[in-house]
């Protein structure tokens, strides 16, 4: 399958022999000249669609990623297969590094930015100087109020096209919603942006949801399952603290290879675990959502969920990330009655209260000018996002702008404006919530169910199909064998040896 | 270990510090209060030797040692030790012989640690022709200096000779140093455990997973620097590391104008700062650089008296000091006579290196 051209470029630039299902079609429109809005599952590679037409094309590929740490481990991912004129700007950049970056931008094909970088004056009117080929706008559901992840940046991107002389537009997302599909054609204001829609149901994976009374019996049902048959497995957590309490346990209880992962761990060690699950030397691997992004393993097994999160999409992308070699897999998730707390703490930080947007206005009635964001947020004392929600409403309607505070506004009217979209807010937020939760509660098919909102059909599964349908995650076949790794050598002198490939005995001279 | 050093600090400073002072002093806070405490109670040894350290950690280790009858903290908040602590303090080598030496070599030996840490695996992997390993250290600098070394050298040769300085120092270190030092290195086939990985494992704090390996990257960041001949792969990283006393680059910058015979007030307006951390700056050189001065602030006579008083009081709370002399010196200068007498003392305790263990 395939033009010989593109197989060709694909074989020598990544050393893949053929196309995953949708890249080629993609890319092909891309180099064509054509809008693209694509809508690919986790897990198929949907960064190559721009990564290829970017060795391609003459012109630059910038591309706008929400998270730095995503941006970071692409770029570092690149340049270890050798692709070295890719960079990704961030606002950590030392001022020297960040002007000598600036000085040589045209010798890179791969410019990767947050949408907050295209806010920076500075850095647009460089990057006007490029010839900007195509434009790429990933994870972009962020773009749309309906997303789970609406980024208020997000909507001054098609502003910042124009100013790159209108070039090709490709918005790439995992889960949205035809609605949100929608919303990102209208945002973007391309209403002919040609639509490569493909079906994230994975043919190859099980689903299963068991209730139980207490925490203590997830944990003692996750070694059961677990010392069954040892193979990748992934548990999601909510809380870093319940995701390091329950490795533990685990280590403790199981011979097996287990460690966790957060985004509070420093940067060598959440590196060393990333690595250590890649090359099979972690059978079991307690995370946060933290984990995942970027991490292409084919073989994980099962993916269980300790505690659900707050949104469908969230939970698609996360179970996205086993059975990539198409082997079969399973999710699960373990559900008690006590659940429901966790998940509302979560969405109370993420929007401001009907109390913060008071003290907001009392605070702007005796200002000229805000402060910086991490400063807004301490003053006001205030999670990022909550403040985030809040400064996008200062500036949409326009009572801030450039940090200056505009006088002679009606501030009452404000405060009316904002507590009303707070409240569509939260029962948006707490309808995505309940969806979830009513997932978890289905009485019926599991997979029909969870890609509903998302696909009218769903192809037929290759393994059992779910709990509804009688599957049991004890019957989740796992042929391969465990992969045993160096973590077994126990004695130091070894362990050196092995480590710098010294495979005769070294005497002491 | 953690515990140790916190029971050494406590001991050394008296009570006449609080525990946000220790903190500071094993994170390696740049502010020349810590560095002078560090100084004048010669603990200048663990200055930085623990810069992930965060202020939890020791709060809660503090807490532990109340609860174990090893240290009383009092109504404000300043610990003391008590003879379970003192006993086991006794029982460790912290007390006795150990290579941290924080204040002179502390950022040295962190660049040391990561350049050789890629290094290793840089040339480990690339032996296996692995090129697509994914860099361990995210430092941009480190990274290009491993490159530039990669290309001067013969990477073949360089693992064999890595291999054999890096074996032969383990060898010379605690057994539990050296499975620990090794289990956190990457290279080759192998990634490295972390810490809490380590801690698990070994059953110990994960604080002491920390500074068992931090005081094995002491140990032969100060080998290798000694004996550069017996170890000259090794002796690669230590590029640049010269040892280079100025704590601050800003002190750095006043010792300058200091060398060039501009005055204090000279000196604020050139840079725009004010005469208290110019003083800081001064005081900060004299603590850290043996031959620096301080005559020009301070008569010959004046110290002698300030001295004096200050052994009278056994104490190096400025306060005392200050009143005593019925405050006829200004705390610039008592600061600058404490930095100078202790440095003396100091140098007569400390001297010589302790041989390997």
């Amino acid at each position: 399958m395939g033009s010989p051209h593109l197989l060709d470029h694909l074989k020598q630039h990544f050393g893949y022999s053929s196309f995953r299902e949708g890249q080629q079609e993609i890319i092909e429109d891309v180099l064509d000249g054509k809008d693209v809005l694509g809508i690919l599952p986790t897990g198929v590679g949907k960064s190559l669609c721009f990564q290829l037409p970017s060795l391609l094309q003459k012109g630059t590929t910038i591309v706008v990623s929400p998270l730095i740490s995503l941006m970071v481990d692409q770029v570092k991912q690149l340049k270890a297969k050798g692709f070295k004129s890719v960079i990704a700007l961030n606002s950590f950049m030392e001022p020297k590094e960040r002007k000598a970056v600036f000085q040589s931008l045209n010798n890179y094909r791969l410019i990767y930015l947050s949408p907050e970088m295209l806010q920076n004056r500075i850095i647009t009117q460089e990057l006007k100087k490029l010839y900007v080929e195509l434009f790429v706008i990933d994870e972009a559901h962020c773009i749309s109020q309906w997303g789970h992840e609406f980024r208020t940046d997000y909507l001054k991107l098609s502003q910042a096209t124009k100013e790159f002389g209108d070039p090709v537009i490709l918005a790439l997302s995992a889960t949205a919603t035809p609605e949100v599909q929608d919303d990102i054609k209208r945002q973007l204001n391309k209403p002919d942006m040609v639509p490569h829609i493909y079906r994230m149901d994975k043919p190859n994976m099980s689903f299963a949801v068991e209730d139980v009374l207490y925490h203590q019996e997830k944990v003692e049902r996750i070694k059961s399952i677990v010392s069954n048959k040892p193979a990748p497995t992934m548990i999601y957590f909510s809380s870093r603290q319940a995701a390091e309490q329950v490795a533990v346990e685990l280590t403790v209880a199981l011979d097996q290879r287990i460690a966790f992962y957060h985004g509070g761990m420093e940067n060598m060690d959440r590196l060393l675990v990333q690595q250590q699950f890649m090359k099979d030397e972690l059978d079991v691997i307690c995370c946060t959502s933290a984990f995942g992004m970027g991490v292409d393993k084919p073989n994980i097994r099962r993916v269980i969920h300790y505690h659900f999160p707050t949104q469908i999409e969230s939970f698609i992308q996360e179970i996205g990330r086993a059975g990539r070699d198409g082997k079969p897999c399973a999710s699960l998730v373990l559900h008690t009655p006590s659940d429901q707390v966790l998940p509302q703490m979560l969405l109370e930080k993420e929007l401001p209260q009907e109390e913060d947007v008071d003290r907001l206005i009392r605070w702007m009635e005796q200002k000229d000018e805000l402060q910086v964001d991490e400063e807004m947020a301490e003053i006001l004392q205030l999670s990022e996002s909550q403040w985030n929600f809040l400064k996008y409403h200062l500036e949409h309607h326009h009572v801030v702008s450039n940090r200056t505070i505009q006088r002679n506004i009606d501030l009452t009217g404000l405060r009316a404006k904002i507590s009303q979209r707070l409240k569509e807010r939260w029962l948006y937020k707490n309808r995505k919530y309940k969806q979830m939760v009513n997932w978890i509660h289905c009485s019926g098919c599991r997979r029909k169910q969870l890609y509903a909102p998302f696909q009218k059909e769903i192809s037929k599964p290759m393994v059992m199909c779910c709990d509804y349908c009688g599957f049991s995650i004890d019957d989740l076949e796992i042929k391969e064998a465990r992969v045993e790794s160096g973590d077994a050598i126990e004695n130091w002198q070894d362990r050196l040896r092995t480590l710098f490939l010294q495979e005769t005995t070294y005497d002491k001279t | 270990m953690f515990e140790a050093i916190l029971l050494k600090c406590i001991l050394s400073l008296k009570g006449e510090r609080s525990i946000s002072g220790i903190y500071h002093l094993i994170q390696g806070k740049r502010s020349s209060q810590t560095l002078q405490d560090a100084r004048i109670y010669e603990i200048d040894r663990f200055f930085g030797v623990y810069p992930q350290l965060n202020k939890a950690q020791v709060n809660r280790v503090m807490d532990q040692m109340v609860n174990k009858g090893w240290i009383e903290i009092n109504e404000e908040g300043l610990p003391a030790i008590k003879d379970a602590g003192m006993n086991y303090l006794a029982s460790s080598f912290i007390n006795k012989k150990h290579y941290f030496n924080g204040m002179v070599y502390h950022r040295h030996v962190t660049i040391f640690e990561k350049r050789l840490r890629l290094l290793i695996q840089t040339v480990t992997c690339t032996q296996m022709n692995n090129l697509s390993f994914l860099p361990i250290e995210d430092d941009a600098n480190i990274q290009k200096w491993v490159k530039i070394k990669y290309k001067e050298h013969r990477p073949k040769d360089l693992v064999k000779a890595l291999f054999q300085e890096v074996y032969e120092l383990l060898l010379t270190v605690r057994e539990k140093e050296a499975e620990l030092f090794t289990a956190r290195l990457t290279g080759g086939n192998l990634t490295g455990r972390t810490r809490e990985q380590l801690a698990l494992r070994y059953q110990m704090l994960k604080e002491n997973v920390d500074l068992n390996i931090r005081h094995t990257w002491f140990y032969m960041f100060q080998q290798v620097i000694n004996n550069p001949r017996s170890f000259p792969a090794l002796f690669i990283c230590m590029e640049g590391l010269q040892a280079n006393d100025l704590i601050t680059d800003s002190a750095k910058q006043t010792y300058e104008w200091l060398r060039r015979g501009y005055e204090l007030e000279e000196i604020c307006k050139k840079r725009r700062l004010k005469m208290s951390t110019i003083q800081d700056h001064v005081v900060e050189a004299a603590l850290v650089m043996p031959t620096f001065d301080i005559t020009p602030f301070i008569s010959v006579e004046n110290q002698e008296t300030i001295g004096r008083m200050q052994a009278a009081l056994k104490t190096n709370k400025l306060k005392n000091l200050y009143e005593s002399l019925n405050r006829k010196y200004t705390y610039f200068e008592l600061r600058l006579v404490l930095a100078r007498t202790n440095y003396a003392q100091k140098e007569k305790n400390t001297h010589g290196q302790p041989t390997s263990s």
